[in-house]
């Protein structure tokens, strides 16, 4: 009786050992740091306050979520509609669309960022379309807006969601599907009113890893935004490591991690009076 | 309610043939069963009618309308799965609702269609349990809500996947009488698959035999039982027992070292059939043919006996009154009727 009891915490134990050693430990002792100053001891809210009172600091914050927010819906928009069509997929052809899903995270996000400047830049093959530079309204075409920082994420964020997706719509059974075809509903309309509500789990968890990463990217959104557009991630990593202030970085951190968890709580919340 | 003819109907999956060349015609309001073993066309067949699967060659028309190339959407009519396939996501009055939302402008306002819902969801005895959600029923409940969801809306067809083979023995007895009142009470065309004869026998106006992706044999529940075209469709519906015989002169043939009458002439090596029922255990009154056999085992069923007995080294099953004496190893004779038995190609 107790051993059946005791077996699965061991079975648990490593990942909980992985857990504590590299995420509550870091993520607690920032939490300590963010409350401390370089250079005074003791407790101090000195960290929050200089955030708040930071114009530069609370632009950036809000152009991250901004950007976050953005880039989360436009994944979910391509990824749901490609989830779905890979689930009707032969065996065969669904192999080979996953490997050309998930080709781009087999490359650093440095190499296809700079694929992106390259295509993105004035002298790019994207500038030579009449009217592009016009509209991007630079001479850096699409470098250096945020449009351009919005475009490259979703490419680095669309493999997350389609792989969150398709593993609920893989889940749902193809016989509700014909029943609902056989019930007068078109192809559309089966997709609007049975395959979308119940991929919601999968929609929900998609978007809340799409957010996460978005929320603490900051190698794509500094090549191609540039210094013209910081995004928090990019702050905190030199309040770090080049300007030696991590109490400040870790306040940053902090706040970032509050938002994420506020996100993560609010589309749960909505996501279950839907499933109910 | 429409009528539904199928013409030559052929679909492969890849290099298999699964239909050659189906014909079927199912008059308006009537009960057709698709009978046969796994793996003979039969389920395959209704996914072509619903238009779930694309047939090869051939056409399917409903009601006149020729629907062999439609998407099932377009069809108006409607399908029970074996599993049921409500919508997990929806209360059991939306489950049923949805037809009519599908179908729209017909059916008219949100609340005519919850009235036909409810109407539907009543035929079943179900209305009351019309906001649970699918996952609260138990298969039972589950299988009615479904049927609800087939009847609602009046379709042109209803197409029933072997329905009752998720159910109790019992459970499905009663949802045999209750589903061919309904059936009857709503007038409505109905194809029903299944893979068990008594359960064709019992509901069907007509029952057609499918058997390795062709129609064995088509008719009335009662021609199929009293004039099997073939030694499988004999041995199909209900236990048949097929004696291996060889001719011996004009209706006569010849069993081991007996020689019995038979209805009909015929040459060379055939199978006779004759059922358990007709078959009398030592009591040859009025019956023009007999052989003797000996009893190998005895099965007692409650009301009757069924007794296995060997008669010239073939294998014959008996049913017989409880009072028979018959213990295994007793030498008895066995008598028919030579109408009752019947002549068919091996």
């Amino acid at each position: 009786m107790n051993k059946s009891r005791t077996e699965p915490w061991l079975l648990v134990l490593p990942v909980m050992a992985l857990l504590v050693i590299a995420f509550v430990i870091p993520v607690a002792s920032s939490l300590i740091a963010s409350f401390t100053s370089t250079g005074s001891p003791g407790f101090t809210l000195a960290n929050f306050s200089d955030f708040f009172e930071s114009s530069v600091h609370l632009t950036a914050s809000a152009r991250t979520l901004r950007m976050a927010f953005i880039q989360t819906i436009a994944s979910i928009l391509i990824a749901v509609p490609l989830a779905y069509i890979m689930s009707r997929l032969s065996a065969r052809a669904r192999v080979v669309m996953m490997i050309a899903t998930i080709l781009p995270l087999m490359t650093s996000v440095v190499i296809r960022t700079f694929g992106w400047v390259i295509l993105m830049g004035p002298s790019g093959p994207l500038a030579r379309i009449p009217g592009f530079l016009e509209l991007s309204n630079s001479h850096q075409g699409l470098l250096g807006t945020e449009l351009g920082v919005n475009i490259a994420m979703v490419q680095v964020l669309v493999p997350f969601a389609v792989l969150s997706v398709l593993g609920v719509i893989n889940g749902i059974d193809v016989r509700l599907q014909e029943a609902s075809r056989t019930m007068g509903a078109s192809f559309l309309r089966n997709f609007w009113h049975v395959v979308l509500p119940l991929a919601l789990p999968g929609i929900v968890s998609g978007a809340t890893l799409c957010f996460a990463l978005s929320i603490s990217s900051f190698i794509t959104p500094n090549l191609i935004g540039g210094a013209q557009l910081p995004v928090i991630g990019a702050f905190i990593y030199q309040d770090a490591t080049v300007n030696g202030d991590l109490p400040f970085a870790a306040a940053q951190a902090m706040l970032m991690l509050m938002a994420v968890l506020i996100t993560i709580a609010a589309t749960n919340r909505l996501a279950s009076s839907r499933m109910k | 309610m429409a009528d539904l003819e199928i013409l030559d109907v052929r679909k492969t999956f890849g290099d298999i043939e699964v239909l050659k060349g189906i014909d079927v015609h199912a008059p308006s309001g009537s009960f057709v069963s698709l009978l046969g073993a796994s793996g003979c066309g039969k389920s395959t067949l209704l996914r072509c009618i619903a238009g779930l699967e694309a047939v090869n060659s051939g056409t399917i028309s409903v009601g006149g309308e020729d629907v062999t190339g439609l998407a099932p959407e377009k069809r108006r009519l409607s399908m029970m799965f074996q599993s049921y396939a409500l919508l997990p996501h929806m209360n059991v009055l939306e489950n049923v609702r949805f037809p009519l939302r599908m179908r729209g402008k017909q059916h008219g306002t949100k609340t005519a269609q919850r009235e036909l819902a409810v109407h539907a969801l009543e035929q079943v005895q179900m209305d009351h349990l019309a906001s649970r959600m699918p996952r609260q029923l138990s298969g039972g409940q589950q299988q009615r809500v479904a049927l609800a969801r087939a009847i609602v809306g009046d379709p042109r067809l209803l197409l029933l996947d072997e329905p009752l083979s998720n159910l109790d023995a019992r459970l499905r007895e009663d949802m045999q009488v209750e589903l061919v009142s309904l059936q009857k009470r709503l007038g409505l065309t109905t194809i029903f698959v299944t893979h068990d004869q008594d359960e064709a026998l019992s509901m069907s106006d007509q029952v057609i035999l499918m058997r390795g992706g062709v129609v064995e044999q088509a008719g009335t529940p009662e021609e199929l039982y009293a004039r099997p075209a073939t030694s499988f469709a004999a041995d199909f519906l209900g236990a048949a027992n097929l004696l291996s015989v060889t001719s011996d002169g004009v209706r006569r043939a010849r069993l081991g070292s007996a020689v019995v009458p038979t209805p009909t002439e015929f040459s060379g090596d055939v199978n006779l059939m004759i059922r358990q029922e007709d078959l009398k255990v030592n009591n040859a009154e009025g019956l023009d043919s007999t052989v003797p056999a000996v009893v190998t085992a005895r099965v007692f069923r409650g009301s009757e006996l069924l007794l296995v007995l060997d008669a010239a080294g073939q294998e014959i099953r008996a049913v017989a009154p409880v009072s028979t004496a018959a213990e295994p190893g007793t030498e008895v004779t066995l008598s028919w009727n030579s109408r009752q038995s019947r002549v068919l190609a091996k």
